[in-house]
């Protein structure tokens, strides 16, 4: 093997023993489970609602989207909250900071579980767009457009989250700061309206849900995936920072 | 204080629009914050000696950024410039605003961004005064890196917002153009400028606002903006829109002589679902209308042809005529005062002789057939009871007009009527092209007693000099109604097919006799003669426009005359969606199955599999142990 390849294995394994690690870990608690359950539960409930009384098939699967995303995020809030913020709580971070891996490759293994839980999630959310495609002309199109959607937006929501787990020690805590930090996200674009340009502007391209809403309706925006992907480098960049400052005092 | 300036400012201008006593309250707080800190440090010589000479010059930077970044904000806002555009949207200067107003708004911004930036630094230099200086660096670095990043990660959205791509995997794709109304915009040379009035997060804002995203994208000299014809009123009276949900089209046409008619402007509603079908059509026809040369049709007059005013409404073409107006067609009339006899106007892309009961003088005839075989372009429609002859116009092409009238049976409707005709057999020509991707039942257009054509030979004739083609078909149930009780009455009227409407063009020079007629010196442009013939008038009237294709048989027409055959029989979008039908089953199987049985599935099961777990790792322990 040559020496970039090893370099580059050992580089990456492990990232990849970390996430394993941590997913594993997910599902040895009742409460990963109980909380995929809760959510499917509420998803599934509305989402009924919204299959049988939207006027056409094509918006009652928007709305199965935009419930599908509300879940998403807050199942994203409820599975990185614990991140750093548990391994601080129980003081296993100090071992991790001192062992032989970069808070990068920390960072990227951690978030790399979340992404492969988040993965989990939207499979198991399946059977409900499945049944709009089944029992009416809606379009294969508009599921792929969706789910790509709601797993960035569950991935962008769990980068915010993560980065507030690397600055406290209470999973409640970091929760409720990264979903703050995600309803400001979500509510600029709400409330862009009520200004002038070019503040007008800046609002709605920060804002989440406008950046969401073209994957509802079927079609997929370079610049929505750009904006997505950009959220989570910079928010995971702002966490490998925050490690990092631990070395400093 | 800096970052409360812009706190202040914001409330000001953007929340107050500049209005009121708490506008300028707000004004005078931010200007206070902007300024406060500068006097300050100039006013009190313990400040100045306090700080090094480097953190000094980061002051002197943060200090100049915020009130430059200030002023730019204030003079690029509605309050001053905005207004001045505003004023000047039809003048050279209009430009020339815009383009110091982005670039104040730029300003504005990279100075705010600067500001926030030294602020960082002057923070980290200062507590390097007092800190360790190692950690000191560590956090530069990091700061320095953040800004980078996000200056990176700002750089590329701005990329991707400026050179947009989008893939749109809806149904028929009903969000962008299809590659028929692509072709038709990428040929647009002339700038459009579109403003849709729809409130932001509005029903079907985000709709209209992806499909004008694809046309601009599609043909950079068309641009688009979104504006909330509540809350931008002043924009919304000046373009005289009065609510939302309405789409302006606007254009300058520099090739119009006449000055007030060379902005060029045409709306669309989109308001419900089932505009959004013909959503394309009608933005493609609107962008088309705006910047071709306003096209002039000529209706004669004066021999009792339909008309667009008189006393009975179900007798007139009006609807007809303003459907032409909207597509941007001028209608103008035949008459002396336009010169005609003894020619036809210079300027008339189109003849149309709608049911003409007396016949025309020969002058008016021999002004007709110059006009035609100059390359003219006319539609004839001539009901059988019409003295009107214009076999000048026909025999060239071996068409003779039969004024006997043909009815069929009545398949596709209750009304019993004895002088109607129906039809659903359409020839291949680009007027009625369309229509084969209906099912028969949905393409049946109504012929109240109407005549037919015949041709001189027995067979079909496509000469290689002209091209004729019989493109609408009475059905084979049809009759020559002799004894006039609309009954077919056994052998004396047998079943046949009549050929009701006719097109003619001329695709190359003729040799043949059709020449004679033609000038020398016209050339190409007599090759471009067209023919429309119908033998019947009354289904282009009120009363039966409505009916099956009539319309679009019409309109389609008129295109084709006019060489408009890119928007030409732009069909509505199939969109085939309807609600959600669940049988009694299917809606109990969806409710239990997705709120109880699925959740509660994940949930037993991961009980089980953390029990189980624990289990193992319990039975290992005591192994180990053991």
């Amino acid at each position: 093997m040559t020496d970039a390849r090893q370099n580059t294995r050992n580089y990456l394994m492990p990232i990849w023993q970390i996430a394993l690690k941590e997913w594993r870990g997910y599902f040895h608690s009742h409460l990963a489970w109980g909380v995929i359950a809760f959510f499917l539960l509420i998803a599934g409930l509305l989402g009924y609602f919204y299959i049988k009384f939207e006027k056409t098939s094509f918006l009652a699967m928007q709305r199965v989207f935009y419930t599908l995303s509300g879940t998403t995020m807050f199942v994203s809030v409820l599975i990185s909250m614990r991140l750093f913020a548990e391994e601080r709580s129980k003081g296993t971070l100090e071992l991790l900071i001192t062992a032989p891996i970069t808070e990068g490759q920390m960072t990227a293994g951690k978030y790399l579980s979340v992404m492969m839980f988040l993965l989990i999630w939207v499979t198991l959310t399946l059977p409900l767009p499945l049944m709009v495609i089944f029992y009416s002309e809606a379009h294969w199109g508009q599921l792929l457009s969706g789910y790509m959607g709601v797993y960035l937006l569950g991935c962008a929501t769990a980068a915010v989250t993560m980065f507030y787990s690397t600055l406290t020690r209470v999973q409640l805590l970091a929760a409720v700061m990264g979903g703050g930090n995600v309803t400001v996200f979500l509510l600029l674009g709400f409330f862009s309206p009520y200004v002038g340009s070019p503040v007008k502007e800046i609002m709605r391209e920060l804002s989440f849900y406008v950046h969401y809403m073209d994957f509802e309706k079927g079609v997929i925006v370079l610049r929505h995936l750009v904006f997505f992907i950009g959220v989570i480098i910079f928010y995971g960049y702002l966490a490998v920072v925050s490690l990092q400052a631990r070395r400093w005092r | 204080m800096n970052l409360s300036t812009f706190l202040w400012l914001f409330i000001s201008q953007s929340y107050l629009k500049g209005n009121g006593v708490f506008s300028h309250i707000f004004l005078g707080l931010a200007v206070f914050t902007a300024l406060a800190p500068a006097v300050l440090f100039f006013i009190l010589p313990a400040c100045r000696d306090f700080y090094r000479e480097k953190l000094r010059l980061s002051l002197f930077i943060i200090f100049g950024a915020v009130f430059l970044s200030t002023t730019f904000y204030l003079v690029q806002s509605d309050l001053l410039l905005g207004k001045l555009i505003i004023d000047a949207r039809y003048e050279e200067s209009h430009g020339t605003l815009e383009t110091i107003k982005k670039v104040l708004q730029v300003s504005f911004i990279l100075l705010a961004a600067c500001a926030g930036i030294f602020t960082v630094i002057f923070q980290v230099s200062l507590n390097a005064l007092t800190a360790d200086l190692k950690r000191t660096s560590y956090m530069l670095t990091a700061a320095i890196n953040i800004t980078l990043l996000l200056v990176c990660l700002i750089l590329v959205n701005y990329a991707a917002r400026v050179r947009p791509a989008s893939i749109d995997t809806s149904t028929i794709r009903k969000f962008s153009l299809s590659n028929e109304g692509r072709a038709i915009i990428k040929g647009i040379d002339r700038k459009v400028e579109i403003t849709a009035f729809y409130a932001y997060f509005g029903e079907l804002h985000k709709e209209v606002e992806l499909m004008l995203a694809d046309i601009a994208q599609t043909n950079p000299r068309i641009s688009y903006t979104i504006v909330d014809a509540i809350r931008q009123k002043e924009i919304a009276d000046k373009k005289k829109v009065s609510s939302n949900k309405v789409v302006l089209f606007e254009s300058i046409n520099e090739n119009e002589l006449e000055i007030n008619k060379r902005h060029q402007s045409r709306r669309v509603s989109v308001v419900n679902n089932n505009d959004l079908k013909k959503m394309e059509r009608d933005f493609v026809s609107a962008i088309l209308g705006v910047t071709q040369t306003r096209k002039k049709i000529y209706f004669s007059a004066g021999h009792g042809e339909y008309s667009y005013t008189g006393p009975f409404v179900e007798k007139l073409i009006s609807i007809l005529h303003d459907n032409l107006r909207q597509q941007a067609y001028e209608i103008k009339y035949l008459n002396p005062a336009a010169g005609f006899p003894p020619r036809v106007p210079g300027d008339a892309d189109m003849v149309a002789i709608i049911n003409p009961q007396r016949d025309f003088s020969k002058q008016e005839k021999q002004a007709l057939e110059t006009y035609f075989f100059g390359g003219g372009k006319i539609l004839l429609a001539v009901e059988p009871d019409s003295n009107a002859d214009f076999s000048e116009l026909l025999d060239p092409f071996e068409i003779k007009l039969q004024k006997k009238i043909v009815v069929s049976e009545f398949p596709y409707s209750s009304k019993k009527n004895n002088s109607i005709l129906f039809a659903t057999n359409y020839g291949g020509h680009p007027i009625v092209s369309r229509f084969i991707e209906w099912p028969e039942q949905y393409r049946f257009s109504v012929w109240p007693g109407t005549g037919y054509f015949d041709t001189f030979k027995d067979r079909l004739a496509t000469h290689k000099t002209y091209e004729k083609r019989f493109f609408v078909n009475s059905n084979f149930k049809s009759w020559h109604d002799k004894i006039r009780n609309g009954v077919q009455d056994g052998k004396r009227e047998p079943y046949q097919a009549f050929k009701l409407a006719v097109a003619v063009s001329l695709p190359d020079r003729d040799p043949n006799k059709i020449e004679q007629k033609m000038k020398p010196d016209q050339g190409d442009k007599a090759n471009r003669l067209r023919l429309v013939a119908f033998a019947n008038a009354s289904f282009m009237t009120n009363e039966f426009i409505g009916n099956g294709k009539n319309h679009e048989i019409a309109n389609n027409s008129f295109q084709w005359l006019l060489e408009d055959e890119r928007i030409m029989g732009k069909l509505p979008k199939k969109l085939n969606e309807s609600k959600v039908k669940l049988t009694s089953t299917q809606d109990d199987f969806l409710l239990y199955f997705m709120a109880f049985i699925w959740p509660f599935t994940i949930l037993i099961s991961g009980f089980f599999y953390v029990r189980l777990r624990k289990k193992n790792l319990e039975h290992a322990k005591e192994q180990k142990t053991g």
